[in-house]
């Protein structure tokens, strides 16, 4: 289904979620506590939307996605921290060179990994993952494994929704240009693609480095909310909820990982009990959503809405018979 | 000397890669699926002989016991989980590949608790070569692989289960047409893929004395690179030449981390290793086409 991202309905509804938002952070309603919440959901839309961008659009599996993160969240804190700069360009040039470090190295590890059909980034992808909360460990980058405390607390409401409404916007003008489309064929029949002139190896790479720069704005951002950081966060547990996020919000879906990324960041604090099996929990449903519905639960959130609609009006009309 | 004990130390860690390697590169080869939760079931193995080892049952029989055991777990999963899914779409088969193995991870940490366990020491002593003094484990690891390497090696090669094998493996469409029952043949090669994977288990039993439920991933990573770099099948074009490229390459990747770890540090051979593949995979890439 193509909506137009342009159209006054999509805009209306994202500046009234942004005046209910401020208006209720600002008079008391939600708690700062609730407000950091909401503000590591935009974060997770963001991770979850680029991610998708790498799995669905692109089809190739990445769980490097924390790591991608590690690694802008330490380069905008080294940033912030150890560079004495100046006032309020601080911040979004630090993000800005998180994401950047992040997509060289994106190009650096899927160069070797593209060249081959098949789907042999994800083995790359999960050793990086190690190897990047290793070397931060090892190294003791900013820290090391007792971690950096005392980040500037940069990341208020609206810089983060800002730049999640920007990223999310810019990722939907990407799915249905030319480019996306050409992605979308990779994915599908890479042989075919390559047939019809597109240069899929320039585009995978490229693709797969654009998902990992935003995942590095994603982790800046994230690093400048949580203000300590600690190596052992960006763990592939992490990846793996991630993945479980896109999927179960349905592959290639921007609407649905929206959707998922808010229910699966929000859930666990409402229902305490399941933080400790969190991760048996979100595996699980991943592979029931790919046993059962492939194409995801929250991808389709019109035949959602028309479903709580028609269950609506069919509870109001036996009201009115009775 | 240094270097001598050094590559004669690789042999048990090369051992452990070459045969989870094998398991990897045979599961590819069937049905073209990356079977994770070989990993994740060699670390359930090892458990599950020290569990048998601390009734007091003799070592062998607790091995043949795991065994048995672990098959059934491969076979049912293959039957319940990957069937189903590779039939209808392989992009999802790999998703459920890495969330099962996540799964049976995190779902025997819940149940056991993630406390490094002590193995009992099932095999002790060495053995002397001249002035060059070799661990018996060690001897053991390597005659083991070998032997095995041999067994599946001919089994592929002489025997008429080995043609079905490589049939399916080539065209498995074809050997249906033929009156093959691939799902039989699958469901064997991973009954073989488990074989391998307790062997691995009770060699890293005998060798090891410590052991957490986290040791699966990173062996698993590692025997997988192993893999690779022996081909994966794809190189070597037919399915016992495969077999031998699976060993060469979990014996190579057994070196390549003993040496890092004796000559730089233990940090950096993680690294090597994927570094290598990396440097590998971009080489050789046009055989893979």
């Amino acid at each position: 289904m193509k909506k137009n991202f342009f159209s006054p309905k999509i805009f209306l509804l994202i500046c009234l979620i942004y005046v209910i938002s401020i208006v209720a952070i600002n008079f008391g309603f939600i708690n700062s506590y609730w407000e950091g919440i909401l503000k590591i959901a935009l974060i997770n839309i963001i991770l979850v939307v680029s991610l998708n961008l790498a799995t669905g659009i692109l089809g190739q599996l990445s769980l490097a996605h924390s790591a991608f993160m590690a690694i802008g969240a330490y380069t905008s804190v080294m940033i912030t921290k150890f560079f004495t700069a100046s006032g309020w360009l601080e911040f979004p040039f630090a993000v800005i060179c998180g994401g950047l470090v992040a997509m060289f190295f994106a190009v650096f590890i899927s160069y070797p990994a593209m060249k081959i059909p098949g789907n042999y980034l994800l083995i790359i992808t999960l050793a990086v993952n190690e190897i990047v909360r290793n070397f931060i460990i090892n190294f003791n980058i900013a820290g090391g494994s007792t971690g950096c405390r005392g980040i500037a607390h940069y990341s208020n409401f609206s810089a983060v929704y800002i730049i999640t409404v920007l990223i999310v916007g810019f990722i939907y003008l990407l799915i249905h240009s030319k480019y996306g489309r050409a992605t979308i064929c990779i994915s599908q029949n890479e042989m075919l693609t390559k047939s019809c002139g597109v240069d899929t190896f320039s585009y995978k790479i490229a693709t797969f480095s654009l998902a990992a720069f935003f995942a590095g704005i994603a982790g800046g951002l994230f690093a400048h909310e949580l203000l300590v950081i600690e190596p052992n966060m960006f763990d592939y547990t992490y990846s793996l909820e991630l993945l479980a996020m896109v999927i179960i919000g349905g592959l290639g879906s921007i609407s649905g990982s929206i959707i998922s990324a808010v229910i699966f960041t929000i859930l666990p604090y409402t229902i305490e009990f399941i933080l400790d099996i969190k991760i048996i929990i979100y595996l699980l449903a991943m592979i029931l959503v790919i046993f059962y519905m492939p194409t995801g639960l929250f991808s389709d959130y019109k035949a959602i809405l028309a479903a709580i609609k028609q269950r609506f009006l069919k509870k109001f009309s036996r009201g009115e018979k009775s | 000397m240094n270097l001598i004990n050094s590559i004669i130390d690789s042999l048990l860690a090369g051992g452990i890669y070459a045969l989870i390697a094998l398991a990897f590169t045979l599961g590819v080869n069937i049905c073209g699926l990356i079977n994770f939760v070989n990993g994740e079931l060699f670390v359930i193995c090892i458990y599950i002989i020290n569990l048998c080892v601390n009734l007091h049952i003799p070592f062998i029989f607790s091995v043949i016991i795991t065994m048995i055991i672990c098959a059934i777990s491969n076979i049912a999963l293959e039957f319940y989980f990957y069937r189903p899914i590779l039939k209808r779409n392989k992009f999802h088969s790999l998703i459920v590949s890495i969330g099962l193995a996540f799964l049976i991870q995190n779902v025997f940490v819940f149940i056991f608790g993630s406390n490094p366990q002590n193995l009992s020491d099932a095999v002790i002593g060495t053995l002397m070569f001249g002035s060059i003094e070799i661990e018996y484990s060690l001897f053991i690891c390597f005659i083991v692989t070998l032997a095995l390497m041999f067994a599946v090696y001919s089994l592929l090669k002489y025997t008429k289960l080995g043609k079905m094998i490589r049939a399916v493996s080539e065209n498995s469409d074809s050997t249906a047409l033929m009156g093959i029952n691939n799902d039989k043949i699958i469901l064997i090669v991973f009954g073989i893929c488990s074989i391998l994977l307790t062997a691995a288990a009770s060699l890293f039993y005998m060798s090891i004395s410590v052991t957490d439920p986290y040791v699966g991933t990173m062996i698993g990573l590692r025997s997988l690179a192993a893999a690779i770099i022996g081909g994966l099948g794809i190189i070597s074009g037919s399915v016992p030449e495969s077999v031998i490229g699976a060993i060469a390459g979990g014996f190579i990747v057994g070196l390549i981390e003993t040496l890092t770890r004796t000559y730089v540090s233990t940090q950096m051979s993680d690294i090597a290793i994927f570094l290598i593949l990396a440097v590998y995979l971009t080489v050789n890439c046009k055989k893979y086409k």
